[in-house]
């Protein structure tokens, strides 16, 4: 048990800077998870925690000692890579069974063979134990070597996109496991992912990351529902959330979010930026619905005709187009034809916007301060 | 000018010195309508891509035939066969610009207007800004789509696309797949989609063709395939997450049939055609479980084992009393569940599915 804090961790290769003023702390027995592209950095930010890496600049400590310095062997964190490295020569059963053989880790055989059965158990591989390697698939392989990284204690697991080679079912399935495996629940955790269902599954907070630089550190609810900038909010859902780049403007009844080409404008509930700013509006396609005669009071409605209908399970994914905008719809309703009129409508509440120039959300319960101090 | 398209007895054998015979077509019927988008779906090694590669001319047929428009075409060269190909590994012209590339071979054949139509095409796909550069420089994803609008472009009677979005990320692959599935009904192009994602296949297909091991499992609109498995190959196949599969055997009561799943846990079923003492499959959705606070024919006791807060959705991870493999259910997003808590589900009867455990066909 032991809590993990990166201070002001900067990483170059080169002119290229890899990490930037990294800064984050991973409580006690939580599980973070670092989410983003490929070639934003996780890796790198996991390797300089096992101490793989040395960081151009800044700091790692582990329960609020710094082990910058310290070699990897004596930070005590377990690492699992998204490429494993098994002995060809062992079984699967001696894979994971071999850090239990080290002077630092050893129990009894007997306590040995426990543990292992019982995270193989979780991992599903118990009966592949007495494998070699090579008689093992890609994803079966992986698990043996995750399973090799829980089965030691350790103050810190890392863990690099570990279910990445498996396909999508075993994924769902490995998800839910890994989240009710004991090593796990009293272990701090550090898991790097690109997929964000994963994260928002396992994480207790996730933290987003993007070029280098966390643009987002909270939990899945804050993330989804609070998305710092349009990257995170891209970020989070299928289909993606939809952005419609615009204005503000004054009307006659209050503040207007007005499409760029004119179509759409939504009354916002004040006016949280001065008149003329170029933004854009977010809206998840969950949040939308199309209208089956009377619309609910109190939402935004749009006029639109569709543009494509796909099937998404039960559920339809309506495409509407309102002028040069194509907007998302998921519904439960019956099917419509293309080139259908359609209206479509929200809850003003679900709407996000963002300021066009820098892409970061901007507040909708908070008036224009500004404005109002100039009035 | 579009053109139906059938097959009929559709068989391809592999046959290569020292090596065992490969049945990789097993008499495949299938017809596909005049301006009909349809899938082959299925797991890789299932068949569809040597389907997919004797219609288009590139692979011999073993026996059976191919009609275009009512015309065998098993005796024709790929050109002559009138037939547009997206390739999976496109294959560019190194020398042409991507424009060049796309047009290329059009003026031949006195298309209307091909650079006006290119222009259009390329906009839809997200490509304009690549026109005038030369394939070497682009990303596997935008090669792909250059492919894509070459298919697109001209007109032909049967449009083939093989696995069209698969290099493509995800913000991508959603644009692309919009703008095909609109471009085919604007255009009304006959054409078959190959692919193996579910997905990809329910929400751009009038029918799904879905195939394992060389033969045809099902062959019908998204809804009956998702909805309607006809065995659990398809069952199994179709949906994410996945529907949920469990074994149990039938036992007549005084009430009727049931379904026990374990001692402690059994189902009602409404289903006239299962006989006392039989092996079944039950199947059923995870948004057709339903966590329910009284008890009632249809519900059953579960324990929570994990509760994965999605946003979109949240996936409750259960087991049943007694019943080895865990179920999944979907729930409000917000919803709150912890471990080892108690919880009772009901699963809609309407939706519930039973296929024979020997089998693995549907019982109706």
């Amino acid at each position: 048990m032991a809590t993990l804090s990166l201070q002001g961790l900067r990483k170059e290769y080169g002119d290229l800077v890899a990490l930037d003023e990294l800064n984050l702390d991973v409580r006690d027995g939580e599980f973070f998870v670092l989410l983003g592209p490929s070639g934003a950095g996780k890796t790198t930010t996991l390797k300089c925690i096992a101490g793989l890496e040395t960081p151009t600049a800044g700091r790692v400590e582990i329960d609020g000692r710094d082990v910058t310095d310290v070699e990897p062997y004596d930070r005590n964190v377990a690492m699992a890579f998204e490429n494993y490295a098994l002995y060809p020569q062992k079984t699967a059963f001696q894979n994971m069974s071999f850090p239990l053989n080290s002077k630092r880790y050893r129990v009894s055989e007997e306590e040995a063979r426990k543990r292992v059965e019982r995270v193989a158990e979780t991992l599903g591989i118990r009966h592949l134990l007495q494998r070699l390697p090579r008689e093992l698939s890609g994803g079966q392989r992986q698990r043996v070597a995750l399973g090799r990284v829980l089965v030691r204690p350790a103050d810190v697991f890392l863990l690099d996109e570990p279910l990445s080679h498996l396909d999508a079912k075993l994924q769902m399935q490995m998800r839910a496991e890994l989240r009710s495996l004991g090593e796990m629940q009293n272990t701090t955790s550090f898991y790097v992912s690109h997929d964000y269902r994963e994260a928002l599954a396992l994480g207790d907070r996730i933290g987003v990351l993007r070029e280098g630089r966390l643009v987002q550190m909270g939990t899945g609810e804050e993330v989804w529902q609070r998305p710092a900038d349009t990257f995170v909010a891209r970020t989070f859902g299928q289909p993606e959330i939809n952005l419609v780049a615009g204005e503000l403007v004054d009307g006659p009844e209050g503040c207007l979010f007005r499409s760029r080409d004119g179509e759409i404008e939504v009354l916002l509930p004040n006016r949280p930026a001065p008149p003329g700013t170029s933004v854009e509006l977010g809206i998840r396609p969950l949040d939308l619905e199309v209208a089956d005669g009377e619309t609910p009071p109190d939402t935004v409605k749009l006029a639109g005709r569709v543009y494509v209908v796909e099937r998404l399970g039960r559920e339809l994914e309506v495409t509407v187009k309102i002028g040069e905008n194509l907007i998302a719809v998921v519904t439960g309703k019956g099917s419509k034809d293309p080139d259908e009129q359609v209206t479509i409508f929200f809850s003003s509440s679900r709407l996000l916007l963002f300021e066009a120039e820098t892409g970061r959300r901007i507040d909708l319960e908070q008036e224009d301060v500004e404005a109002i101090n100039r009035a | 000018m579009p053109e139906d398209l059938a097959l009929t007895e559709l068989n391809k054998v592999y046959r290569r010195r020292g090596k065992p015979e490969v049945h990789a077509v097993r008499g495949i019927d299938l017809e596909v309508q005049q301006g009909e988008l349809l899938a082959l779906l299925g797991p890789s090694g299932c068949g569809k891509s040597s389907t997919l590669r004797m219609i288009a001319g590139l692979e011999e047929v073993t026996s059976g035939d191919i009609l275009i428009g009512g015309s065998s075409v098993v005796d024709l060269p790929p050109h002559r066969r009138n037939i547009a190909l997206a390739f999976e590994n496109y294959a560019l012209y190194p020398p042409l610009t991507i424009e060049e590339n796309i047009t290329f071979g059009l003026q031949a054949r006195r298309a209307r207007d091909p650079q006006k139509r290119a222009r259009e095409i390329a906009e839809r796909l997200g490509i304009t800004d690549i026109l005038g550069q030369k394939p070497g420089a682009l990303s596997t994803g935008q090669k792909q789509r250059v492919s894509l609008a070459r298919a697109l472009v001209r007109e032909p009677s049967v449009l083939l696309l093989d696995e069209p979005l698969s290099h493509l990320d995800l913000a991508q692959r959603d644009r692309t797949r919009r703008e095909i599935k609109r471009l085919q009904e604007e255009t009304g192009y006959t054409t078959v989609l190959v692919t193996h994602d579910q997905l990809e296949a329910l929400s751009m297909a009038d029918r799904i063709a879905l195939m394992n091991e060389g033969e045809l499992q099902q062959v019908g609109t998204p809804e009956e395939v998702y909805d309607d498995p006809a065995n659990l190959f398809v069952a199994g196949f179709v949906g994410d997450p996945p529907m949920n599969l469990l074994h149990g055997r039938t036992r007549g009561t005084e009430r009727g049939m049931n379904v026990s799943l374990s001692g402690e846990t059994s189902l009602p079923v409404a289903n006239s055609s299962v006989s006392p003492d039989q092996r079944v499959v039950v199947g059923v959705r995870p948004q057709d479980i339903h966590v329910v606070d009284s008890g009632g024919p249809d519900v059953v006791r579960a324990t929570v084992f994990a509760f994965e807060p999605l946003q979109e959705t949240g996936l409750l991870t259960t087991t049943l009393l007694g019943v080895e493999t865990r179920i999944k259910t979907e729930t409000a997003p917000r919803a709150r569940f912890s471990r080892e808590e108690s919880v009772r589900l009901r699963l809609d009867p309407d939706r519930i599915r039973l296929f024979d455990a020997e089998s693995g066909d549907r019982i109706r």
